[in-house]
This record gives structure tokens, sequence and C-alpha cells, in this order.
């Protein structure tokens, strides 16, 4: 029998340990230190999350604004260490990136493939096979070969989504942005997401839009305050969710 | 199926590295000795003897009159002595006589015949010697001459001054102060002659480690080096394309472009030229190729070191985001800097040939001394990038400590003009190696001797290992504070 979980989160904790001001400098930090007048109250991100994610899982995360979304999504890709607990992953993870990090805006759309597509650990014969698709998805056509201080920003993320869904990555992690250019991009980047989902890629997608997620997830997870409050059938929770925010 | 092919086919792979690592070894080793030459054998002697400042003139050295000085040599081999002399400003006649004797073995060394009709006050006499083993033997100068009372030259002596191991005799007696002269000399090393010992017991090291490597390999324990090969190998193109992002960006809007990197280091040299060649080039040869060799690595230095400082907060949006080995942004951001340093090597090497000195097989040595420079960049840049993230200030607090370290190393300045108890500190100073490596191989066309490899390599080494050390401590934090 195999065994098709892709993301295992087992009691995952983070825990921020907060100065009750950062001390950003040198001479502060010594003089806090001399005076011991370093406080930490500790605010936990996250407390003993677990949950489990099989291949082809489109998964929604919602929960309030602070509700420690993000820190699970950074949490599994691995940029976060948590304090306790582990999350152990399948396959090759890709995050869809926010507008314009990890481009350079002094450099040519083509290089910024090239670029990017490094840092989203795209391999160089990879990117030269993928090239053509990419600049055609993204419809950018001859501007690809000018500076991307001179796009719009509706081009820029145009070409960031399009790099970022060229593989088809085991996992992809999105954190609430979908809505990409114009109409015409956006039907195009929906239904280039329906695409990879199909094709088994596992989805983590974070969204307060709760309509989006009705229509894209099969599962969801509900946190609040760290802490896991339901885990389960989209229709079931986001129903729940409704419920809880009108009472 | 499939998958055990490709097994297999890696597994080829990791030996074929082996291999190629062995064979590179021995190549460099090969080039190494022979690119080192006379210097892995010999060294100028730390016994050298300056001897003492002469207060008077002997009495003249009239036929029949004969100094001896005994002195006891430090040195392996002996190669010149030289004595000082006076005319007692007047004109001289016959021939003076200088031998060299070796006082444990009872024979000649040398000697030397001088006219004394052309010596000239203050004159020199200069011994050059066979190179015969002299180590921990007493030797003498001897000096008589066939010249008249009143027409006969002689040497200075410190009439006070009695040292150790050393007799000073008038015509067989002795007496009393200690004779004038120089002695140069070099000693053995035992590098040398151990060489290719030395060679194969890092080869046999180097088989053993990549046999040790492939048995880890095959039980898949962890190891650090096949960890980091993996790494490598999985983020060279990132690291190609972050470093031709650097190098792109930093002269994209200028007219010159990358030329900039060849014509910068160039007319930093030709202010400072202007500015102190007046005050120092009556002490160095070659002013230029001295400034500009270590205007160029101090510039990689600093460079490097502001650049790289910024790595990690300067990447703050892509850190949080996406996961890449966080030691890939200062080690670019190093590199991207030496493919300037490269650059500007090429005006080096045009000022250096055309101010006419020549290149010689030492030349092949500077890889290493760049390589050594390069690692000790990496190290300080990933201490500094990583602090940056915790202490702000720490970019000021460099910004002082930069401008200290280049006053304290000699870039422009001969390192003599630095009062002598503050010398000392110069062995402390990291720059200074690397820059006094660089010259000597450039500018005296010889390989340093094997002490400073050492030297250079123990520097490096060490500061990139506190500089990994710091940095996989804080790495996970940084997370907290970007």
């Amino acid at each position: 029998m195999a065994d098709r979980t892709v993301v295992a989160v087992e009691h995952v904790t983070v825990r921020f340990r907060m100065a009750d001001d950062k001390v950003g400098t040198l001479k502060e930090f010594v003089i806090r230190l001399l005076t011991r007048k370093i406080k930490y109250h500790e605010f936990y991100a996250l407390n003993d999350v677990n949950f489990k994610v099989h291949k082809g899982d489109v998964l929604g995360i919602i929960g309030h604004n602070g509700a420690g979304k993000s820190t699970l999504l950074k949490v599994i890709s691995g940029i976060m260490k948590p304090a306790r607990g582990a999350v152990t992953t399948r396959g090759n993870i890709v995050p869809m990136l926010e507008l314009g990090s990890g481009f350079d805006f002094e450099m040519t759309g083509r290089e910024n493939i090239f670029l990017n597509g490094a840092i989203l650990g795209y391999s160089e014969e990879f990117l030269n096979g993928k090239y053509d698709e990419i600049v055609a998805f993204s419809g950018l056509g001859e501007f690809i070969e000018m500076p991307l201080r001179n796009y719009s920003s509706g081009m820029v993320m145009r070409l960031a989504f399009s790099i970022a869904t060229v593989v088809n990555p085991e996992i992809l992690i999105v954190d609430e942005i979908l809505a990409v250019g114009d109409a015409d991009f956006q039907e195009k980047s929906q239904k280039r997401m329906m695409e990879l989902m199909s094709g088994g890629t596992t989805v983590l997608f974070v969204s307060h839009t709760l309509s989006q997620i009705r229509k894209m997830c099969n599962k969801v997870l509900w946190i609040e305050h760290g802490q896991v409050v339901a885990f389960g059938k989209t229709k079931e929770i986001c129903d729940r969710y409704e419920g809880e925010k009108v009472s | 199926m499939k998958t055990s092919r490709k097994k297999h086919n890696y597994q080829l792979n990791f030996i074929q590295g082996c291999c190629l690592i062995m064979l590179v070894y021995l190549l460099i080793a090969g080039i190494f000795y022979f690119a080192a030459g006379e210097q892995l054998y010999w060294r100028e002697s730390g016994a050298e003897l300056v001897s003492v400042e002469g207060d008077y003139a002997t009495p003249e050295l009239a036929d029949g009159f004969m100094v001896k000085q005994e002195f006891f040599c430090g040195m392996d081999r002996l190669q010149q002595v030289a004595v000082p002399v006076t005319t007692f400003a007047r004109k001289n006649s016959g021939a003076v006589t200088v031998q060299i004797y070796d006082e444990t073995v009872g024979a000649e060394l040398a000697s030397g015949v001088w006219d004394m009709q052309s010596i000239t006050e203050g004159q020199l006499l200069e011994c050059n010697l066979d190179e015969t083993s002299v180590w921990h033997h007493t030797l003498s100068i001897r000096m008589f001459s066939d010249g008249e009372t009143g027409a006969a030259i002689a040497p200075w002596f410190a009439s006070t001054v009695n040292q150790e191991d050393a007799q000073f005799y008038y015509n067989g007696e002795p007496v009393d102060g200690t004779l004038c002269f120089f002695t140069y000399g070099k000693d053995m090393i035992w590098t040398g002659f151990h060489y290719f010992q030395i060679a194969a017991v890092v080869f046999l090291c180097l088989m053993g480690g990549c046999m040790v490597l492939y048995y880890k390999r095959k039980k898949k324990k962890k190891s650090f080096l096949l960890n980091l090969a993996r790494l490598l190998r999985r983020y060279k193109f990132l690291i190609k394309q972050l470093v031709s992002r650097d190098f792109k960006i930093k002269y994209k809007r200028s007219m010159l472009g990358a030329l900039w990197s060849f014509v910068n280091p160039l007319l930093i040299m030709c202010v400072q030229y202007v500015v102190f060649s007046t005050i120092f080039k009556a002490d160095i040869e070659n002013y230029q190729v001295y400034l500009l060799s270590g205007i160029v690595l101090f510039n990689f230095f600093s460079e490097s070191s502001n650049v790289a400082m910024y790595a990690i907060s300067g990447n703050a949006n892509l850190i949080t985001k996406v996961y890449v080995p966080k030691y890939i942004y200062p080690v670019s951001k190093v590199l991207s800097t030496s493919v300037n340093l490269l650059i500007s090597l090429l005006p080096l090497v045009i000022i250096t040939i055309s101010s006419g000195v020549s290149v010689t097989k030492a030349w092949l040595l500077i890889p290493y001394d760049l390589f050594c420079l390069l690692l000790f960049c990496i190290g300080i840049a990933l201490i500094l990038s990583s602090a940056l993230v915790f202490f702000r200030d720490i970019q000021f607090i460099w910004s002082v400590l930069l401008m200290v370290l280049t006053y304290a190393t000699p870039v422009f300045y001969p390192e003599t003009i630095l009062p002598e108890g503050f010398r000392g500190t110069l062995m402390f100073n990291p720059m200074y190696h690397f820059i006094r490596f660089f010259r000597t191989l450039v500018m005296d066309g010889v390989s340093p001797e094997p002490r400073e490899y050492i030297q250079c390599a123990a520097i490096s080494v060490a500061v990139l290992a506190a500089g990994l050390f710091v940095f996989k401590r804080t790495q996970d934090k940084f997370i907290f504070y970007l």
C-alpha cells in the first residue's frame, strides 16, 4: 500500500520570543543586558498543529488575521524551523512569490526568468526548454527583452505566475495571490491552477475569499490563535466558519 | 529497473569525481613544485649577522699586520661576507687580502684580493662563498696586505664591544673589540627535501578520504562533504545566476560598463601615485606595481565585505518566502566581487610588465594567494551578514574598522616606515599577509618561503571556519529579525 501522504505536519509549535520591543542596536542590547532589562514574553504563533495532506489534495487554509496561516506555510516550505515538532514533505515545493520578490527590476524579463527560476530551484536545462512556454503564457511578447522597471505591475505579476506554474511541482504554495492581471489573464491563470491540481499537484492555499476556497479546495484547515479549530471537508468547515462569523 | 540504472550511473560519477580530484591534486602538486622551486629548499637566513657599528679603524693593515675576527655561524649556507674599510683619506697602494676561514674544519672557504689604490672610502669588501655547509661552525675573517706603512687601508671595528662566540685578534693575539662586518646566507628548509614524501602522504589522505566517503555513501550515512557536494550540484545554477545578476547590475546604467572594473583601480593608483610617490618612491622599487597590487587586493576585500554585509538583510523578501540555503547569498556576493578582482588584475599585469618587472614561473602561484583571500573574504562576509541581521550598527562599526585596516595595512607606504613597536602588529593583520605574499610573487618573482603559505592558509581557513560557525548558529533566527 502506497502512502499517499505528501505533507505531514506533526506537533508543530512555533514560538516567538518577543523582547518587549525589539532590540535593534548593539548599544541598546548591551545596556539592556547590563541592566537586565531584556524581558521576553512568549507568543505561540503555532501551537501543536497536526494534519496530513495527501497527494492531489487542494488544501485551503482559513482563519482570521494573525491566526498563523502564513507562519504555517513558512514552516512547511522550510523557511522557518519549528521550535517543536516536525514537518515531512515529499517532493519539491514551489512557492508562488508575491509581486516582485525575487525579481530584479534592472534586468530584462528574459534574465529574470532565469534568475527567478533558479531561485525556485529549477535546473538550467529545464528553463532553457520551457523558456518559450513561459513567455507565451505570460503574454508579454517583445516586452520580455525590456527591463522590468518599465513593466506595469500586472505584467510583473503575469510573469511571476508564469514562472511559478510552468513546472508541475509536487507541492505548490499560494499565499493569497490568485487575482493576477486583467480578466483574461485571471481566467487563464485559474485554468492553469485547475490543470495543475488535476495533474496531481498538491496545493496549499491561503485565502480570505471563501468563495474561492469553496470552488477550488477539497479540504480545509481552519486555524485560530495558532491552533487547529477544524480540519476536514470543504463545505462542512466553510459553513461552520461562516456561521461563526455571523453569530 | 529504471531507478537502479540511474543509481549505478551516479555511483560511477562519484568514483570518476574522486579520480578527477586526485588527478587534479597530482597536477597541482607538480606545478607547485616547479613554480616554488628554490624557495622550497632555502630561505633567507634569520641568523644573518649585521655586526656592530664601528667607531674606530684598526691600525692600518701594513705589511706584517693581520686582523682576524672569529665568529659563530648560525646559517646553513654562507653566501657572502662583507667588510667595510677606510682609506684614511689618502692614496694607498698594494693589495689587501680577505680570507674566510673555517676554524672548525681548518680549511679556507674563500678569499679575495683588492688593489688598495682603487678602494674608496667606506667601500665594502665583499667575499662570495661557495655553497658548503657551515652550520654551527666557527669561522674567521682574516685580513692582511702587502702595503707599506702609511699607504694601507684598515677595517672598522667597535673597540668596546665584545660579543659572545666571537673573538677579535691582532696578529693572533686576542684583543678587545669586534670587527665590523656583514654576513649573508640562507637556511635549509626541510619542506623541499621532503616534498615528495609530504605530497605522497597528502595523496594517501585524499585517497583514504575518498574511500571513507564512498563507504558513507553506500551506508547512507550523513557526511558534511557529501552534503556540500550535493548542495553545490543542486544550487550551482542559482549561484551562477546570482553572480551574473550582481555583475550585470553593478555597471548597468553606466556607459563604460564593466570597463570600470579595469579603469577604477588604475585611476585610484594614479591619484595615490601622484600624492605619495614623492614621499615613498625612494624606499620602494617599482612603486606603481607596489601600489597597484596593494590597491587591487585591498579593494577586493573592502568591496566584498561591504557588499556581502547586506546579503541577508537586503534579500529579506526572498528569504522569508523561498527556501534556499542562506549561505548562498553572502557567498554569491563575494564571488561576484571576485569577478571584478579578476578584471582588475589585467591593468596590474599591464603596469607590471610595462615597468620592467619580468614574468617568472612564480606567477603560477598567484591563484593560491587569491584563493586564500577568497576564502578569507567569504568567512568575513558570513560573519558580517549574519551580524547585521541582529545589529544594524555593524554597518557603521565596520566602516570605521575598515578605515583602520586601510591605514594599518602597507598599501601605499612601505612597511619600514612603521615604528618598530607597531610593526609587530602587522603579523595580526590578515590583509598584510595576503598582500605581502602577492608582492613577493609579482615583484620579486620568487615564491615566498613555505611558512608564509601556511600562514595564509591558516588565516583563511580559520576565518572561514569562524564564519561558517557563526552563520550556522544564527541562521535559523534570521527570519525573526528580518
